[in-house]
């Protein structure tokens, strides 16, 4: 037979899978470093003039950003805001997550539910329903005190605590999917025989429970700081009429300021200032990461959590945790009531009998918010559907590959975690400013791969490392060629995780103002632009009915898609 | 046929300096139709040569021949693809597809295959595989709702069902609980035996392997340090390693003083701290050489009084202790200082502190190298 001849032939396949190993490489590269290196470009130029235009280096940038009387307080704010976040809003998400997922604790679910569905709504929504809400004139919640004390209303939007507080809000969901994954994974066996052994309940949650879940939710904090110090569109909203400035505004404020010419070469150096303080964090972040996998505590699946009674503490519980949820809810509802008017007016029965669809109706015919919408589409299913792809052949060959090309495509996917979105939107700018692209869908989807491609690839590497290799072997033993194993076997045992990880960058690009709003032109505004838009003119109801049609739409996709995720993934259990 | 020829595979140590050799020169050949066991401790190199074999690992250099075709030889660069060996394999975990009924995994090699089976053919053969395995009823089943002993059939049918050259199995029985185990040793070695495969069977349980195999190959950091038929391993191991790995033994220090021919029995004078111990069994270890003495705790038995036996070997020894393990007793004796261990049977009677004659026939002592 023809295949058993000893012909000197390579193991078939390598040759086309090295190609396609150094393409994904290259892409990755593209990608991840043009941006970066046109960054750090625009850092190191005199000032006034464009990269590209000189060849002159210059340091007055950086002299600029470490002499500038504002840095203290620009470091102090960022930090003050981030931790205040990240410390509320983990003890909130870890309660949250605890009742939920090791308690008996009636509408568990409804939390849950909540929870995971969360990602269906943008930050900037969060911010425009507390603004609605807590703004010191007539914010509805300060109106509603005045008419029931007559003093004057105590809340404001424009602090640095209404910031931390609605940030720990838009903190918590991702918070919660983490640490109760902590608390799912627990194996009970360890409580049980502290129990076995005397302790009590107390004992047994201080000294075992929680020195366990330590390097967990330490893990878990550090990357909400993280996320926090990076964010940029809560800050924007909420900091920028307050006059709070942070890094992340500090750096879109320098790029496209309301008068005058943007300063580059001084966004770029703050960006670089941001990104190394990111990237700090990040080393953090992964030595803690590392002691958390000595203390592994995930054994085999299958095991029931322990399931604590609450007794006479369920009402309590349920009272307090649906008071979270409510609060959670409250700026959408109120964005809710907002889109149903003509003329934005606070909640009343006489406000009851103007309630329309008539700005839905003009909203939607406007020609802009048509094409946002078209656009939205455009970028929506672009970004989620490349990025997967991309994801896919990047974990592949860097779990599958070999060599120094399997590790340089790992960390280069890797790094755009640490590289803050607004200061990946300046680098993308830069570099393309001047290119067609400029102006152009394709650019915001090129933005949004580039930083949703991180997780992507940990979620698809994370679903191969947990495929058993025998799985692929045994079908390679059959005599499978390549395509077979990955057509016949890897892709229909991995899918829900990759539709999950679609669905997120969906999402997650639907949400995003910071690349659409720095990359904005009139040819390729989107939804999130068109609103920020709205609500700039102030067209409080306009921005109210496209937030809750945004909302609403990617309910529809993810809800519908979640279910069909869980199920299949439990038949095949 | 599968011949092996000096194979080599080194692993780059994990973080570490030192390289970890998993097969140092390894050649052995298995006749058709012979069912052949790779057998050593976990880290011995057993599964790296089945991989090796199998076309998932590729090694560093040596000759790999299946049926006279060459699958891999390091010399001359050629290295067939495991999928283009026509293997059948049944993994540890059995790998069975979870998103597949039972017949979709077992028709996977017909459907799949390098050799496309005639789409007429397909469901007759799987058929006829899962038959074989008293699984037809199962068919249309789910995969994940089988019990161990059904998915390790399942897999079996799969590995058979394309009629390959090789079968390999990578600890097939280790996931099974131990009555299911003791079943399906004798069903798994008269499957593959009525169908005349020839199969590679890799374990680290001496049971398995010689109750399955024709012919067993134990494995050490590497190397295969004996192979031979079961009973050859088991009655004249080569070393006090394999003595000790292929059931349990008695291993005694001493030196070989004098080696005396008398017809054709040659006997060797074994200096040890039981006393002279005498062997008629062949050896490597000449006069004047420091070696090991193996006796089985089988091969002895208390004499009945004190009567001289026929040039048996006999030592004076007190029982210490006695372990009652159900079927057997494991007697604890001392001859002089030196603990020596004696299978009893379960209704022996022998009283702790009792003084004893211990019997060992010439031929049940064997003499292998020190530092074995």
């Amino acid at each position: 037979m023809a295949l058993d001849s000893p012909a000197p032939a390579r193991r078939q396949g390598d040759g086309q899978r090295s190609i396609g190993q150094y393409l994904v490489l290259a892409i990755v590269a593209a990608i991840v470093i043009g941006p970066l290196l046109m960054l750090v470009r625009t850092s190191l130029l005199p000032e006034g003039r464009l990269p590209l235009e000189t060849l002159e280096i210059s340091f007055e940038n950086f002299r600029a950003v470490l002499t500038d009387p504002d840095l203290p307080v620009l470091l102090a704010n960022t930090a003050f805001y981030a931790l205040g976040s990240v410390a509320i809003g983990t003890v909130i998400a870890t309660a949250l997550a605890w009742l939920a997922e090791r308690t008996d604790m009636p509408g568990r679910f409804g939390i849950r539910l909540l929870m995971f569905t969360w990602m269906a709504v943008p930050p900037v929504i969060l911010g425009f329903g507390w603004i609605l809400l807590i703004n010191p004139g007539s914010g509805i919640l300060n109106v509603f005190w005045r008419a029931l004390t007559g003093g004057d209303g105590p809340f404001t939007i424009y602090s640095i605590w209404a910031m931390i507080f609605i940030t720990s809000f838009s903190v918590i969901p991702t918070a919660f999917v983490m640490i109760g994954g902590l608390f799912r994974n627990m194996d009970p066996q360890l409580e049980n025989s502290g129990y076995v052994h005397g302790g009590s309940a107390g004992v047994v949650a201080r000294r075992i429970t929680l020195p366990l879940l330590t390097p967990g939710l330490l893990s878990v904090g550090i990357y909400v700081f993280i996320a926090v110090v990076q964010a940029f569109e809560l800050p924007l909203i909420v900091g920028l009429t307050a006059r709070i400035p942070v890094l992340s505004t500090r750096i879109y404020l320098l790029s496209s300021p309301d008068v005058g010419v943007p300063n580059y070469g001084l966004s770029a150096a703050f960006g670089i200032f941001l990104l190394v303080l990111a990237t700090l964090f990040m080393g953090l972040y992964f030595r803690v990461v590392g002691a958390g996998e000595r203390y592994r505590i995930v054994s085999g699946k299958g095991f029931r959590p322990r399931q604590t009674k609450l007794k006479r503490w369920t009402f309590p519980a349920m009272l307090v945790s649906g008071l979270f949820c409510l609060l959670m809810l409250l700026p959408i509802i109120v964005l809710l009531w907002t889109s149903f008017l003509r003329f934005y007016e606070l909640p009343s029965l006489a406000a009851l009998e103007r309630v329309s669809f008539a700005t839905y109706r003009e909203v939607l015919g406007r020609s802009a918010v048509q094409g946002a919408i078209g656009n939205t589409v455009l970028l929506v299913l672009g970004a989620s559907t490349i990025t997967m792809v991309l994801a896919s052949l990047t974990a592949w060959y860097s779990l599958r590959g070999s060599g120094w090309v399997a590790r340089a495509i790992d960390v280069l996917s890797f790094s755009p975690l640490a590289i803050p979105p607004i200061v990946m939107a300046m680098a993308i700018l830069l570099l393309y400013l001047r290119t067609p692209l400029y102006g152009s869908v394709l650019i915001l989807i090129i933005g949004h791969v580039t930083i949703y491609i991180a997780f992507a690839t940990r979620t698809i590497a994370s679903a191969l490392i947990q495929l058993n290799k025998e799985l692929a072997d045994a079908a390679t033993i059959s005599g499978a060629g390549f395509f077979t194993v990955l057509t016949r076997i890897v892709i229909p045992l991995i899918w829900p995780q990759a539709l999950n990880g679609w669905l997120w960058v969906l999402a997650h690009s639907a949400r995003d103002l910071t690349i659409p709003l720095l990359l904005m032109t009139n040819a390729n505004a989107v939804m999130s632009t068109v609103m920020w838009t709205l609500w700039d003119v102030p067209n409080l109801p306009g921005a109210a009915a496209l937030s809750v049609l945004l909302v609403l739409s990617l309910l529809l996709v993810i809800v519908p898609a979640q279910i069909f995720i869980a199920r299949a993934s439990a038949k095949s259990q | 046929m599968l011949a092996v020829e000096h194979l080599q595979k080194t692993f780059p140590a994990p973080g570490g300096t030192q390289t970890v050799q998993a097969l140092k020169d390894v050649s052995c050949r298995i006749e058709k139709g012979d069912f052949f066991a790779l057998l050593g401790p976990s880290g011995c190199g057993k599964t790296t040569l089945l991989q090796s074999i199998a076309g998932l690992e590729t090694p560093d250099g040596g000759v790999i021949r299946i049926d006279d075709a060459i699958v891999f030889d390091g010399d001359r660069r050629v290295v067939v693809p495991a999928n283009r060996r026509r293997l059948g394999m049944v993994f540890q975990s059995y790998a069975i597809w979870p998103h597949m009924t039972v017949y979709d995994n077992v028709a996977f090699p017909l459907v799949y295959g390098r050799t496309k089976t005639p789409a007429g053919q397909v469901s007759p053969m799987v058929m006829q595989a899962l038959e074989r395995v008293r699984l037809a009823d199962y068919a249309d089943r789910l995969t994940p709702h089988l019990s161990g002993g059904q998915q390790q059939r399942v897999a079996l049918a799969r590995a058979i069902v394309h009629e390959p050259r090789l079968l390999l199995l990578d600890e097939p029985l280790s996931n099974l609980d131990a009555r299911l185990r003791d079943a399906m040793r004798v069903e798994l070695r008269q499957l593959v035996k009525s169908l005349g495969i020839t199969t590679v069977f890799v374990t680290h349980d001496q049971v398995e392997a010689m109750s399955m195999a024709d012919k067993v190959a134990v494995m050490r950091s590497g190397s295969i340090v004996q192979q031979g038929p079961p009973t050859e391993v088991y009655f004249r191991p080569e070393s006090a390693f394999v003595a000790n790995f292929v059931g349990h033994s008695n291993t005694i220090p001493g030196r070989v003083t004098a080696v005396e021919t008398a017809g054709d029995l040659t006997i060797r004078r074994f200096e040890s701290p039981l006393g002279e111990i005498l062997s008629s069994m062949p050896s490597a270890v000449g006069a004047g050489e420091a070696g090991l003495c193996i006796i089985r705790p089988q091969a002895a038995s208390i004499a009945p009084g004190d009567q001289a036996a026929d040039g048996s070997n006999s030592f004076a020894g007190i029982m210490t202790a006695r372990h009652f393990l159900g079927d057997t007793v494991d007697g604890v004796f001392r001859i002089g200082d030196t603990e020596f261990r004696l299978s009893l049977g379960p209704f022996d009677t022998t009283a702790e502190g009792a003084a004893v004659d211990l019997v060992v026939p010439r031929d049940r002592c064997i003499i292998v190298p020190a530092g074995s």
